[in-house]
């Protein structure tokens, strides 16, 4: 058996549930190891020690009482800090916001609570979830476990480092232009962005409207699916949330799970080469990982077929007009009142929104419409996707030439424009030692699809059990 | 690519109000106003929906 601090939600709830655990043993590990770890990974913005302590004894009290809750109680979860946690800052990594001291919890966050798990702490970001990892913001960037002089992607980039250096087993990020599936794929864990409308959005910093997801975030596929059950469902203060989830969705009890173990026989799958041979051309270690992962999908029979879709760059566009009309929108008072609080980077990109026309916003949104009906066309004919996530792996997280070369050179943009729900998980190691990633994506609400072939690829794969060789 | 000068820059980010952010980060001004110019290109690539304009919908579902 591993040690605590590497073992699944699964896991630690079966050994809750049995009273072979307590929940207040395993948030003390976890503690002591954030204490001695963190400080070379920053993945915590503000660690809630004594708050966790004290849900922690409260759990195990409930639970010895016989009230247990189900799998989520008593079990550390790690919250990106533009997420609202009651009584806490959420400062969105940024001087503006740093006064700021949430009234309630996020919807999601309310569940999570509801389901008996223990808020561990806020989490790294980049400023107001945009942009890269930055040096000039009130707290330090969070830094990659596999290399801590490489970056960890972002913008949820302490959910992801949080989680590849085994600090809790579950995080929330969020999700605009790939921001849950950055992290992932760079730290070599799993992150899903859910169908749009899917998760609540309420008590959530928002960056653009249109384009904003919440995500689970985990090292394992089946908890991924097990935070999902908690946090998808409908929520009436969330404008955009959806009222149904079709037939494809959660089984009857509410499971997204529940297709994990069937394997990939006889699924189509779309396999979208041109991403990332022409469009944005990979680095090769990372196309030949993807073949990989297509090959041993073949192998487990699904139906390999070749899948075109919009152009990516096209993607990134539409996706960045949108990104920055609607964030200027809710960012113009304080960029025209006190600029100077902004980090660089971000002001940079906010700033970009005024000089946009509503011409280009609206233009954006009808191109949109164009490419979710190209999706849509194409994922008639297939099951899901697969798609590269990044393009390359981590570069060195002080390499500003290298950052702003290969940040936006990646395929998770496409699935904010057009809603679909989408993985990012692990699909072998560079030559340095650093994750490749492969992503999934499926049809509308079809989340259960998703992780049925994530799942596959996680047995086949075996990457889930490789921890950062500093952090093993 | 159909990059402004910085004249036409100032034009427009005082217009905006940010008279503030040009006096003091002028630079980073300048270059979002210049990433907006070049990322205009890449939408030409795709032709845009002839139907529907977005986003009006009713929300019919969520009254019942």
């Amino acid at each position: 058996m591993s040690a605590p601090h590497w073992q699944s939600a699964n896991e630690l709830a079966a050994l809750i549930r049995t009273g072979q655990l307590k929940s207040v043993e395993l948030v003390e590990v976890l503690l002591a190891r954030i204490a001695k770890l963190d400080p070379s990974v920053n993945a915590f913005i503000r660690c809630d020690a004594e708050e966790a302590r004290r849900a922690a004894l409260a759990a195990d009290a409930e639970i010895a009482d016989g009230r247990y809750r189900g799998p989520l109680h008593g079990i550390p979860v790690g919250i990106k800090d533009v997420i609202d946690v009651q009584g806490l800052p959420t400062t969105c990594h940024s001087k503006v916001r740093l006064d700021h001291v949430a009234a309630e919890d996020a919807t999601a966050v309310a569940r999570l609570r509801q389901a008996g798990a223990i808020i561990l702490g806020k989490l790294s970001t980049h400023e107001f979830a945009l942009g890269g990892p930055s040096f000039d913001l009130p707290f330090p960037p969070a830094r990659n476990p596999w290399n801590a002089d490489h970056h960890p992607g972002g913008s949820s980039s302490g959910s992801g480092a949080g989680l590849a250096a085994g600090f809790f087993p579950l995080a929330l990020g969020t999700d605009t232009g790939g921001s849950v599936r950055n992290p992932a794929s760079m730290c070599g864990v799993v992150g899903l962005k859910p169908t749009y409308g899917l998760v609540s959005r309420r008590g959530v910093f928002p960056l653009a409207y249109t384009l904003d997801h919440v995500g689970p975030m985990a090292r394992s596929v089946a908890d991924i699916a097990l935070l999902l059950d908690i946090i998808a469902g409908h929520d009436p203060a969330d404008v955009s949330s959806v009222t149904g989830t079709g037939t494809k969705g959660a089984n009857a009890k509410g499971s997204y799970g529940h297709m994990l173990d069937k394997g990939v026989a006889n699924l189509r799958i779309g396999y979208v080469r041109h991403f990332h041979e022409t469009d944005m051309p990979a680095d090769p270690a990372v196309a030949q990982a993807l073949d990989r992962v297509a090959e041993a999908m073949a192998g487990e029979g699904a139906k390999i077929v070749e899948a075109r879709l919009p152009d990516l760059n096209a993607f990134s566009s539409v996706n960045r007009i949108i990104l920055q009309a609607e964030a200027w929108a809710i960012h113009a008072p304080w960029l025209r009142e006190r600029p100077q609080d902004y980090g660089a980077s971000g002001r940079r990109r906010l700033l970009a929104g005024a000089f946009l026309t509503a011409e280009d916003y609206v233009m954006a949104q009808r191109r949109r419409a164009t490419m979710i009906a190209a999706v849509e066309a194409v994922m008639g004919e297939v099951d899901l996707l697969l798609t590269a996530s990044a393009m390359d792996p981590a570069c060195r997280i002080d390499d500003e030439a290298t950052l702003q070369r290969t940040y936006p050179r990646q395929a998770r943009t496409p699935f904010n424009v057009t809603g679909h729900p989408a993985i990012a998980m692990m699909a072998g190691l560079s030559a340095d030692g650093l994750p490749l990633s492969v992503q999934f994506v499926g049809r509308h609400f079809d989340e259960a699809t998703v992780l049925r072939a994530a799942a596959a690829w996680e047995r086949i794969g075996g990457w889930q059990d490789r921890h950062p060789p500093a952090f093993a | 690519m159909d990059i402004p000068d910085e004249a036409v820059i100032e034009i427009m980010a005082r217009a905006a109000g940010l008279g503030r952010a040009w006096e003091q980060f002028r630079g980073d001004v300048v270059a979002a106003a210049c990433q907006v110019a070049s990322q205009r290109p890449a939408l030409a690539a795709v032709q845009p929906a002839d139907d529907p304009w977005p986003p009006m919908r009713v929300a019919e579902d969520r009254r019942r």
